[in-house]
């Protein structure tokens, strides 16, 4: 049974049933609503199968459907507004009307306030432009309005701002009198002609900013500066209008009251392209954001469009509050892209602070021309990033960005350059000798030296050495190594050993040209070795034009002479040191003890020892307890410390005793001073972060470690460092990823393999774990780092029995050997032994283990609960 | 209500509305209707030489009411709209509702769009039923397809164009015109009767 009106709806018929009706009506009746009648009636009839109620409810919509087209297209707001309402109003005025000392001619457009009429100055002889409001019953608020306007535009007198001649009033209607200008807005014209050429972005930009510029320091914001307010004429002069939004800039008494939602401005401002977010959310509106609008603008020009618009309001609105930097095609110059990006800066405190700025910004483009553009694009890759800017660029760049104005040439390559702040400094070379050439400490300890002098005098950054050596075995060229680490500066030279006399000759290469900026070339008898060192060091901080501080000063030049025997043996010491494998630190500790024998009052080679002495006592290399090592790293750190005390490996290896020793503030007190000593000493950021990790301070542990990493980012040690830092924050998958990377570059390396074993455990990935720690072993030929981790991880799987017999294994071997007791300890935890792990924990911390300063970010699932846990950190100093 | 009172309010609202919990649309609704009352009013007080509402103004504005109140983004796009939408036919009905009331005499609301306006049946009184006869239609298609009262309110009481309204039902613009008939078909036949 059908009602009357079709609809198939019977009685008791359920509402899924009526909807399910409804939903075949509608699927047939989308299907064949755009087809043609006859082929419309055949695809109706089929898919309706027999079904007659079905086919004449479809039929009956498909006649409703063709009656009335106009039928529901009117939004219902029109609909109610146009009942109540008159229509369409015609305009107020007809040609030949008159206003005061006008004469009308012709309507010229409908703005946000009113009617625009052409009209002729019959007293001057002259076209000008009037607008008028509404339907002559001018609200008083509209009125306001327009003499707001009026006052506004008559302080300000600007060949580029439209001017206005006065404000009347004539049977009740008040008008403004404006120039007239003849031509096509800025909007046609970019409609019209698509993207402009680079010459004419700069050139109406830089009018359109000093418009700006006007106004501003005349206490006026525009509001609304969009490519429809600005006028070209056919001269091609450029004409800045409708300051008629403008407001006095606000105090902050006004801005306080505006702090509401003011929807008059908003509708009035219309097109919300042009508008900066901080105005969006209902802030003031203010020069800076006026300068967003002139990045629009801008950009409009260069591309053909303004950079937020999308399809809807909304999403226009949400493109402009998110503001990432607008795409550009390729070939917009770079220069061009860095200005509008600055302009179009979310935080107003970021863009140009000043319209005048911005125009300086866009004369300096357009002066330097071609050239200069390129080398800009060359160094594009630099775009902005805080700390390493490019010298060669740095020039421009400041003149683009800071607006200055100073315009330095590249030409001059002295001191009135900007400071480079960071250096690459390139292994010295030995030239053949008769002798079949140079041993390789030689040089190595020196080219060590020199960049740890050079570090010394405060330069933002020099690349550690392990990390030129890798770039160097690489065999890339000098400048595509600077690109890839971020330098600013080469440092590449010679060692020359004749007799008893050692000469060095360096230059200084600017580092994305090639070009050679400096160079020097010393000579001094062999036992002034580190002197020449020194000397050369202060030398390239000059040639970097990087002033030293006085401190640094002071130690440069107090370096002492040095008997060559004892400084060979410490070349030797460290060169051997650098080598990190356990035969080598014992070969290094030789050395150093041998040169510390010669002359106990040699620094270096103490601070060497304790470095020494230091990896000995680390679980990394693990071959001895540290109980036995650090006091020994102890002695020869702090008498280095006596003989020199501004050494900076030695405090940062005093900084790493202290921190396993437990001792927070002294330790981070030491560190601070190894990085205010020199800056660019990588080992001692990453202690540094290790320290940090461990006290839970995550953040600073970060940024230490990633400083260690710009310093040294070739070095195997300190990307592990870096995984580690990052599991100690919880940032686990990063640290899988960073030590994968690590092992990519040397498969190797044990301790990354063990670290990632750990990791991968922590994400409870066993398998991936176990393939890991398996491997060590095979590395180290079954070093008990590797099977403890082996046996905890099937620990961990379940395979209580098959760990608990490794652990028994291990244990045997161990005896009369040393094997690190918070590994064990770490085995029995997994088994859930918790008793067991607890008593080998005593042990570690017995024997201070360095395991116990990490006792608060230590992954330790069965123990963090129990009591003991925390009585062992309280007992350790970490609460 | 003032709007710094609401704003925790409403943010809080519409990240309850998104994930779907009961009630939560219902309490936004007085809300941020208040606002938008006062919109509207600007809007239609407003001496525009067009003199019309203009349904997408409306909608800038709301949205930018949201965005203030830091509770819209991108990704919400469907659910403001849908908001907008179903707050503009409130909005709208209970003015055409005031239009009417002299001639139906009865069915008062108690909130009026336009405080100064006489409650007097004028030339606007048949447009106005109109508008409350189509209303109380689109309840009933609202229960056989709500997919079809949805379309039906973007597209008539938000005023989006098929393009938009196909934008913000992330369908294509061809399938909104197709079911934009159909809707317009039941609702006409439904009006007829």
């Amino acid at each position: 049974m059908t009602d009357p009106r079709g609809a198939l709806v019977g009685p008791g018929a359920s509402d899924t049933a009526r909807r399910e009706r409804f939903a075949r009506a509608k699927a047939i009746f989308c299907e064949s609503v755009e087809l043609p009648e006859a082929e419309r009636d055949r695809v109706v009839a089929a898919a309706c199968a027999g079904d007659e109620a079905l086919r004449r409810e479809v039929e009956s919509l498909l006649r409703s459907d063709s009656q009335d087209a106009t039928f529901l297209e009117r939004p219902a707001a029109a609909l109610l507004a146009a009942g109540e309402r008159a229509p369409i109003a015609v305009p107020q005025l007809s040609p030949g009307a008159r206003l005061g000392g006008y004469v009308v001619d012709s309507l010229l457009g409908t703005g946000g306030m009113g009617e625009v009429y052409l009209a002729r100055d019959t007293r001057l002889r002259r076209r000008v432009a009037i607008k008028i409001v509404g339907n002559g019953q001018s609200g008083e608020r509209a009125d306001t309005a327009l003499l707001r306007e009026a006052r506004h535009a008559s302080v300000l007198s600007h060949p580029c701002i439209c001017g206005v001649h006065e404000v009347g009033e004539s049977e009740g209607r008040r008008f403004i009198v404006m120039e007239y200008v003849e031509g096509e807005t800025l909007r046609a014209m970019v409609a019209r002609r698509g993207p402009l050429p680079l010459a004419d972005v700069l050139r109406q930009g830089g009018r359109i900013a000093d418009a700006l510029d006007h106004a501003h320091t005349r206490g006026v914001v525009h509001r609304d500066l969009k490519s429809a307010n600005v006028m070209v004429s056919g001269e091609g002069d450029t004409k800045v209008l409708d300051f008629g939004l403008a407001r006095w800039l606000p105090d902050a008494a006004a801005r306080q009251a505006s702090a509401s939602f003011d929807t008059e401005t908003l509708a009035l401002a219309g097109t919300l392209d042009y508008m900066a977010p901080e105005v969006l959310l209902g802030g003031a509106a203010d020069a800076r954001s006026d300068i967003w609008s002139l990045g629009v603008l801008l950009h409009e020009m260069a591309e053909g469009a303004p950079p937020f618009r999308r399809g809807t309001p909304v999403d226009t609105v949400s493109a402009i509050l998110k503001a990432d930097p607008p795409p550009f095609r390729p070939g917009i110059a770079v220069g061009l892209r860095l200005v509008i990006r600055r302009c179009l800066s979310r935080k107003p405190a970021r863009r140009y602070q000043c319209a005048a700025d911005v125009r300086q910004a866009l004369e300096a483009l357009g002066r330097h021309g071609q050239a200069r553009q390129r080398l800009v694009a060359g160094l594009a890759w630099a775009e902005l990033r805080p700390r390493i800017v490019a010298i060669a660029a740095v020039a421009l760049i400041a003149a683009v960005l800071l607006g200055t104005g100073a315009w330095l040439t590249s030409r001059s390559t002295s001191r009135a350059a900007a400071p480079m702040r960071a250096l690459l400094v390139m292994p010295l070379a030995s030239p053949p000798g008769e002798a079949g050439g140079e041993p390789p400490y030689f040089a190595e300890g020196l080219t060590e030296a020199l960049i740890a002098e050079i570090g010394g005098t405060g330069i933002d950054r020099v690349i550690s050495r392990t990390s030129a050596m890798a770039v160097v075995r690489g065999r890339k060229t000098p400048r595509v190594i600077a690109g890839e680490l971020q330098v600013d500066g080469i440092l590449d030279g010679t060692v020359n050993r004749t007799g008893d006399r050692v000469r060095l000759s360096v230059r200084l290469l600017k580092a994305a040209t090639g070009q050679e900026v400096w160079s020097t070339s010393q000579e001094r008898p062999a036992s002034e070795a580190a002197a020449l060192v020194a000397s050369i060091a202060a030398a390239v901080a000059g040639g970097m034009n990087h002033p030293m501080s006085d401190e640094a000063a002071r130690r440069l030049s107090a370096v002492r002479a040095v008997r060559p025997d004892v400084q060979e043996a410490y070349l030797k010491g460290r060169y051997e040191w650098n080598l990190r494998t356990e035969a080598s630190l014992r070969r290094a500790i030789d050395y150093y003890e041998s040169a510390v024998r010669m002359d106990p009052t040699y620094a270096p080679a103490n601070a060497g020892l304790a470095d020494c002495y230091n990896q000995l006592g680390t679980v990394m290399v693990g071959t001895g307890s540290p109980a036995g090592f650090r006091p020994m790293a102890a002695a020869a750190a702090i008498k280095a410390l006596q003989v020199d005390s501004t050494l900076s490996e030695a405090h940062a290896t005093l900084g790493y005793i202290r921190h396993y020793e437990w001792q927070w503030s002294e330790s981070e007190r030491a560190f601070k001073r190894a990085i205010q000593l020199n800056p660019s000493n990588a080992l001692a950021h990453i202690w540094y972060a290790n320290l940090l990790a461990s006290l839970r301070r995550f953040p600073e542990a970060l940024r230490e470690v990633e400083r260690g990493r710009e310093l040294d980012p070739f070095s195997l040690v300190v990307n592990t460092n870096v995984g580690w830092t990052l599991s100690y924050a919880g940032r686990l998958d990063e640290a899988i990823a960073q030590y994968r990377k690590v092992l990519a570059i040397d498969p190797a390396y044990v301790q990354a393999r063990l670290r990632l074993g750990d990791a991968l455990q922590e994400t409870g990935q066993f398998e991936a774990a176990l393939a890991e720690f398996e491997e060590a072993a095979r590395l180290t030929g079954g070093g008990f780092s590797s099977r403890t981790a082996i046996a905890g991880v099937y620990a961990l799987m379940g395979r209580r029995k098959h760990a608990g017999a490794l652990l028994d294994e291990i244990l045997r071997d161990a005896r009369g050997r040393y094997v690190s007791p918070s590994t064990v300890a770490d085995v029995y935890e997994k088994l859930g032994l918790v008793d067991a792990a607890f008593d080998w924990l005593e042990r570690a911390y017995a024997e201070h283990s360095n395991h116990m300063a990490y006792l608060a970010v230590e992954w330790h699932p069965g123990l963090k609960s129990d009591p003991r846990y925390a009585a062992l950190m309280r007992r350790v100093g970490l609460e | 209500m003032s709007e710094r009172d609401a704003s925790g309010d409403v943010t809080r609202l519409l990240v309850q509305w998104r994930e779907g919990r009961e009630g939560a649309l219902d309490r936004l609704l007085p809300l941020v209707y208040d606002q938008l009352r006062q919109v509207a009013t600007r809007q239609l007080r407003r001496e525009r030489p067009d003199h019309t509402l203009q349904p997408t103004a409306l909608i800038n504005e709301l949205f930018l009411l949201l965005v203030r109140q830091r509770a819209a983004s991108a990704e919400n796009r469907a659910h403001f709209f849908a908001l907008s939408a179903r707050l503009m036919r409130r909005v709208l009905v209970d003015h055409a509702r005031s239009r009417a009331a002299g001639k139906r005499g009865g069915g008062a609301t108690k909130v009026t769009l336009d405080e100064d306006t006489d409650v007097v049946a004028g030339p606007g009184a048949g447009r106005a039923l109109e508008v409350l006869a189509i209303d109380e239609a689109l309840v009933r298609l609202a229960a056989l397809d709500a997919d079809q009262a949805r379309i039906v309110e973007l597209r008539f009481f938000a005023g989006l164009t098929v393009e938009e309204t196909a934008l913000v039902l992330d369908r294509s613009p061809r399938t909104i015109k197709r079911e934009w008939r159909l809707a317009k078909a039941w609702l006409t036949r439904e009006l007829a009767s």
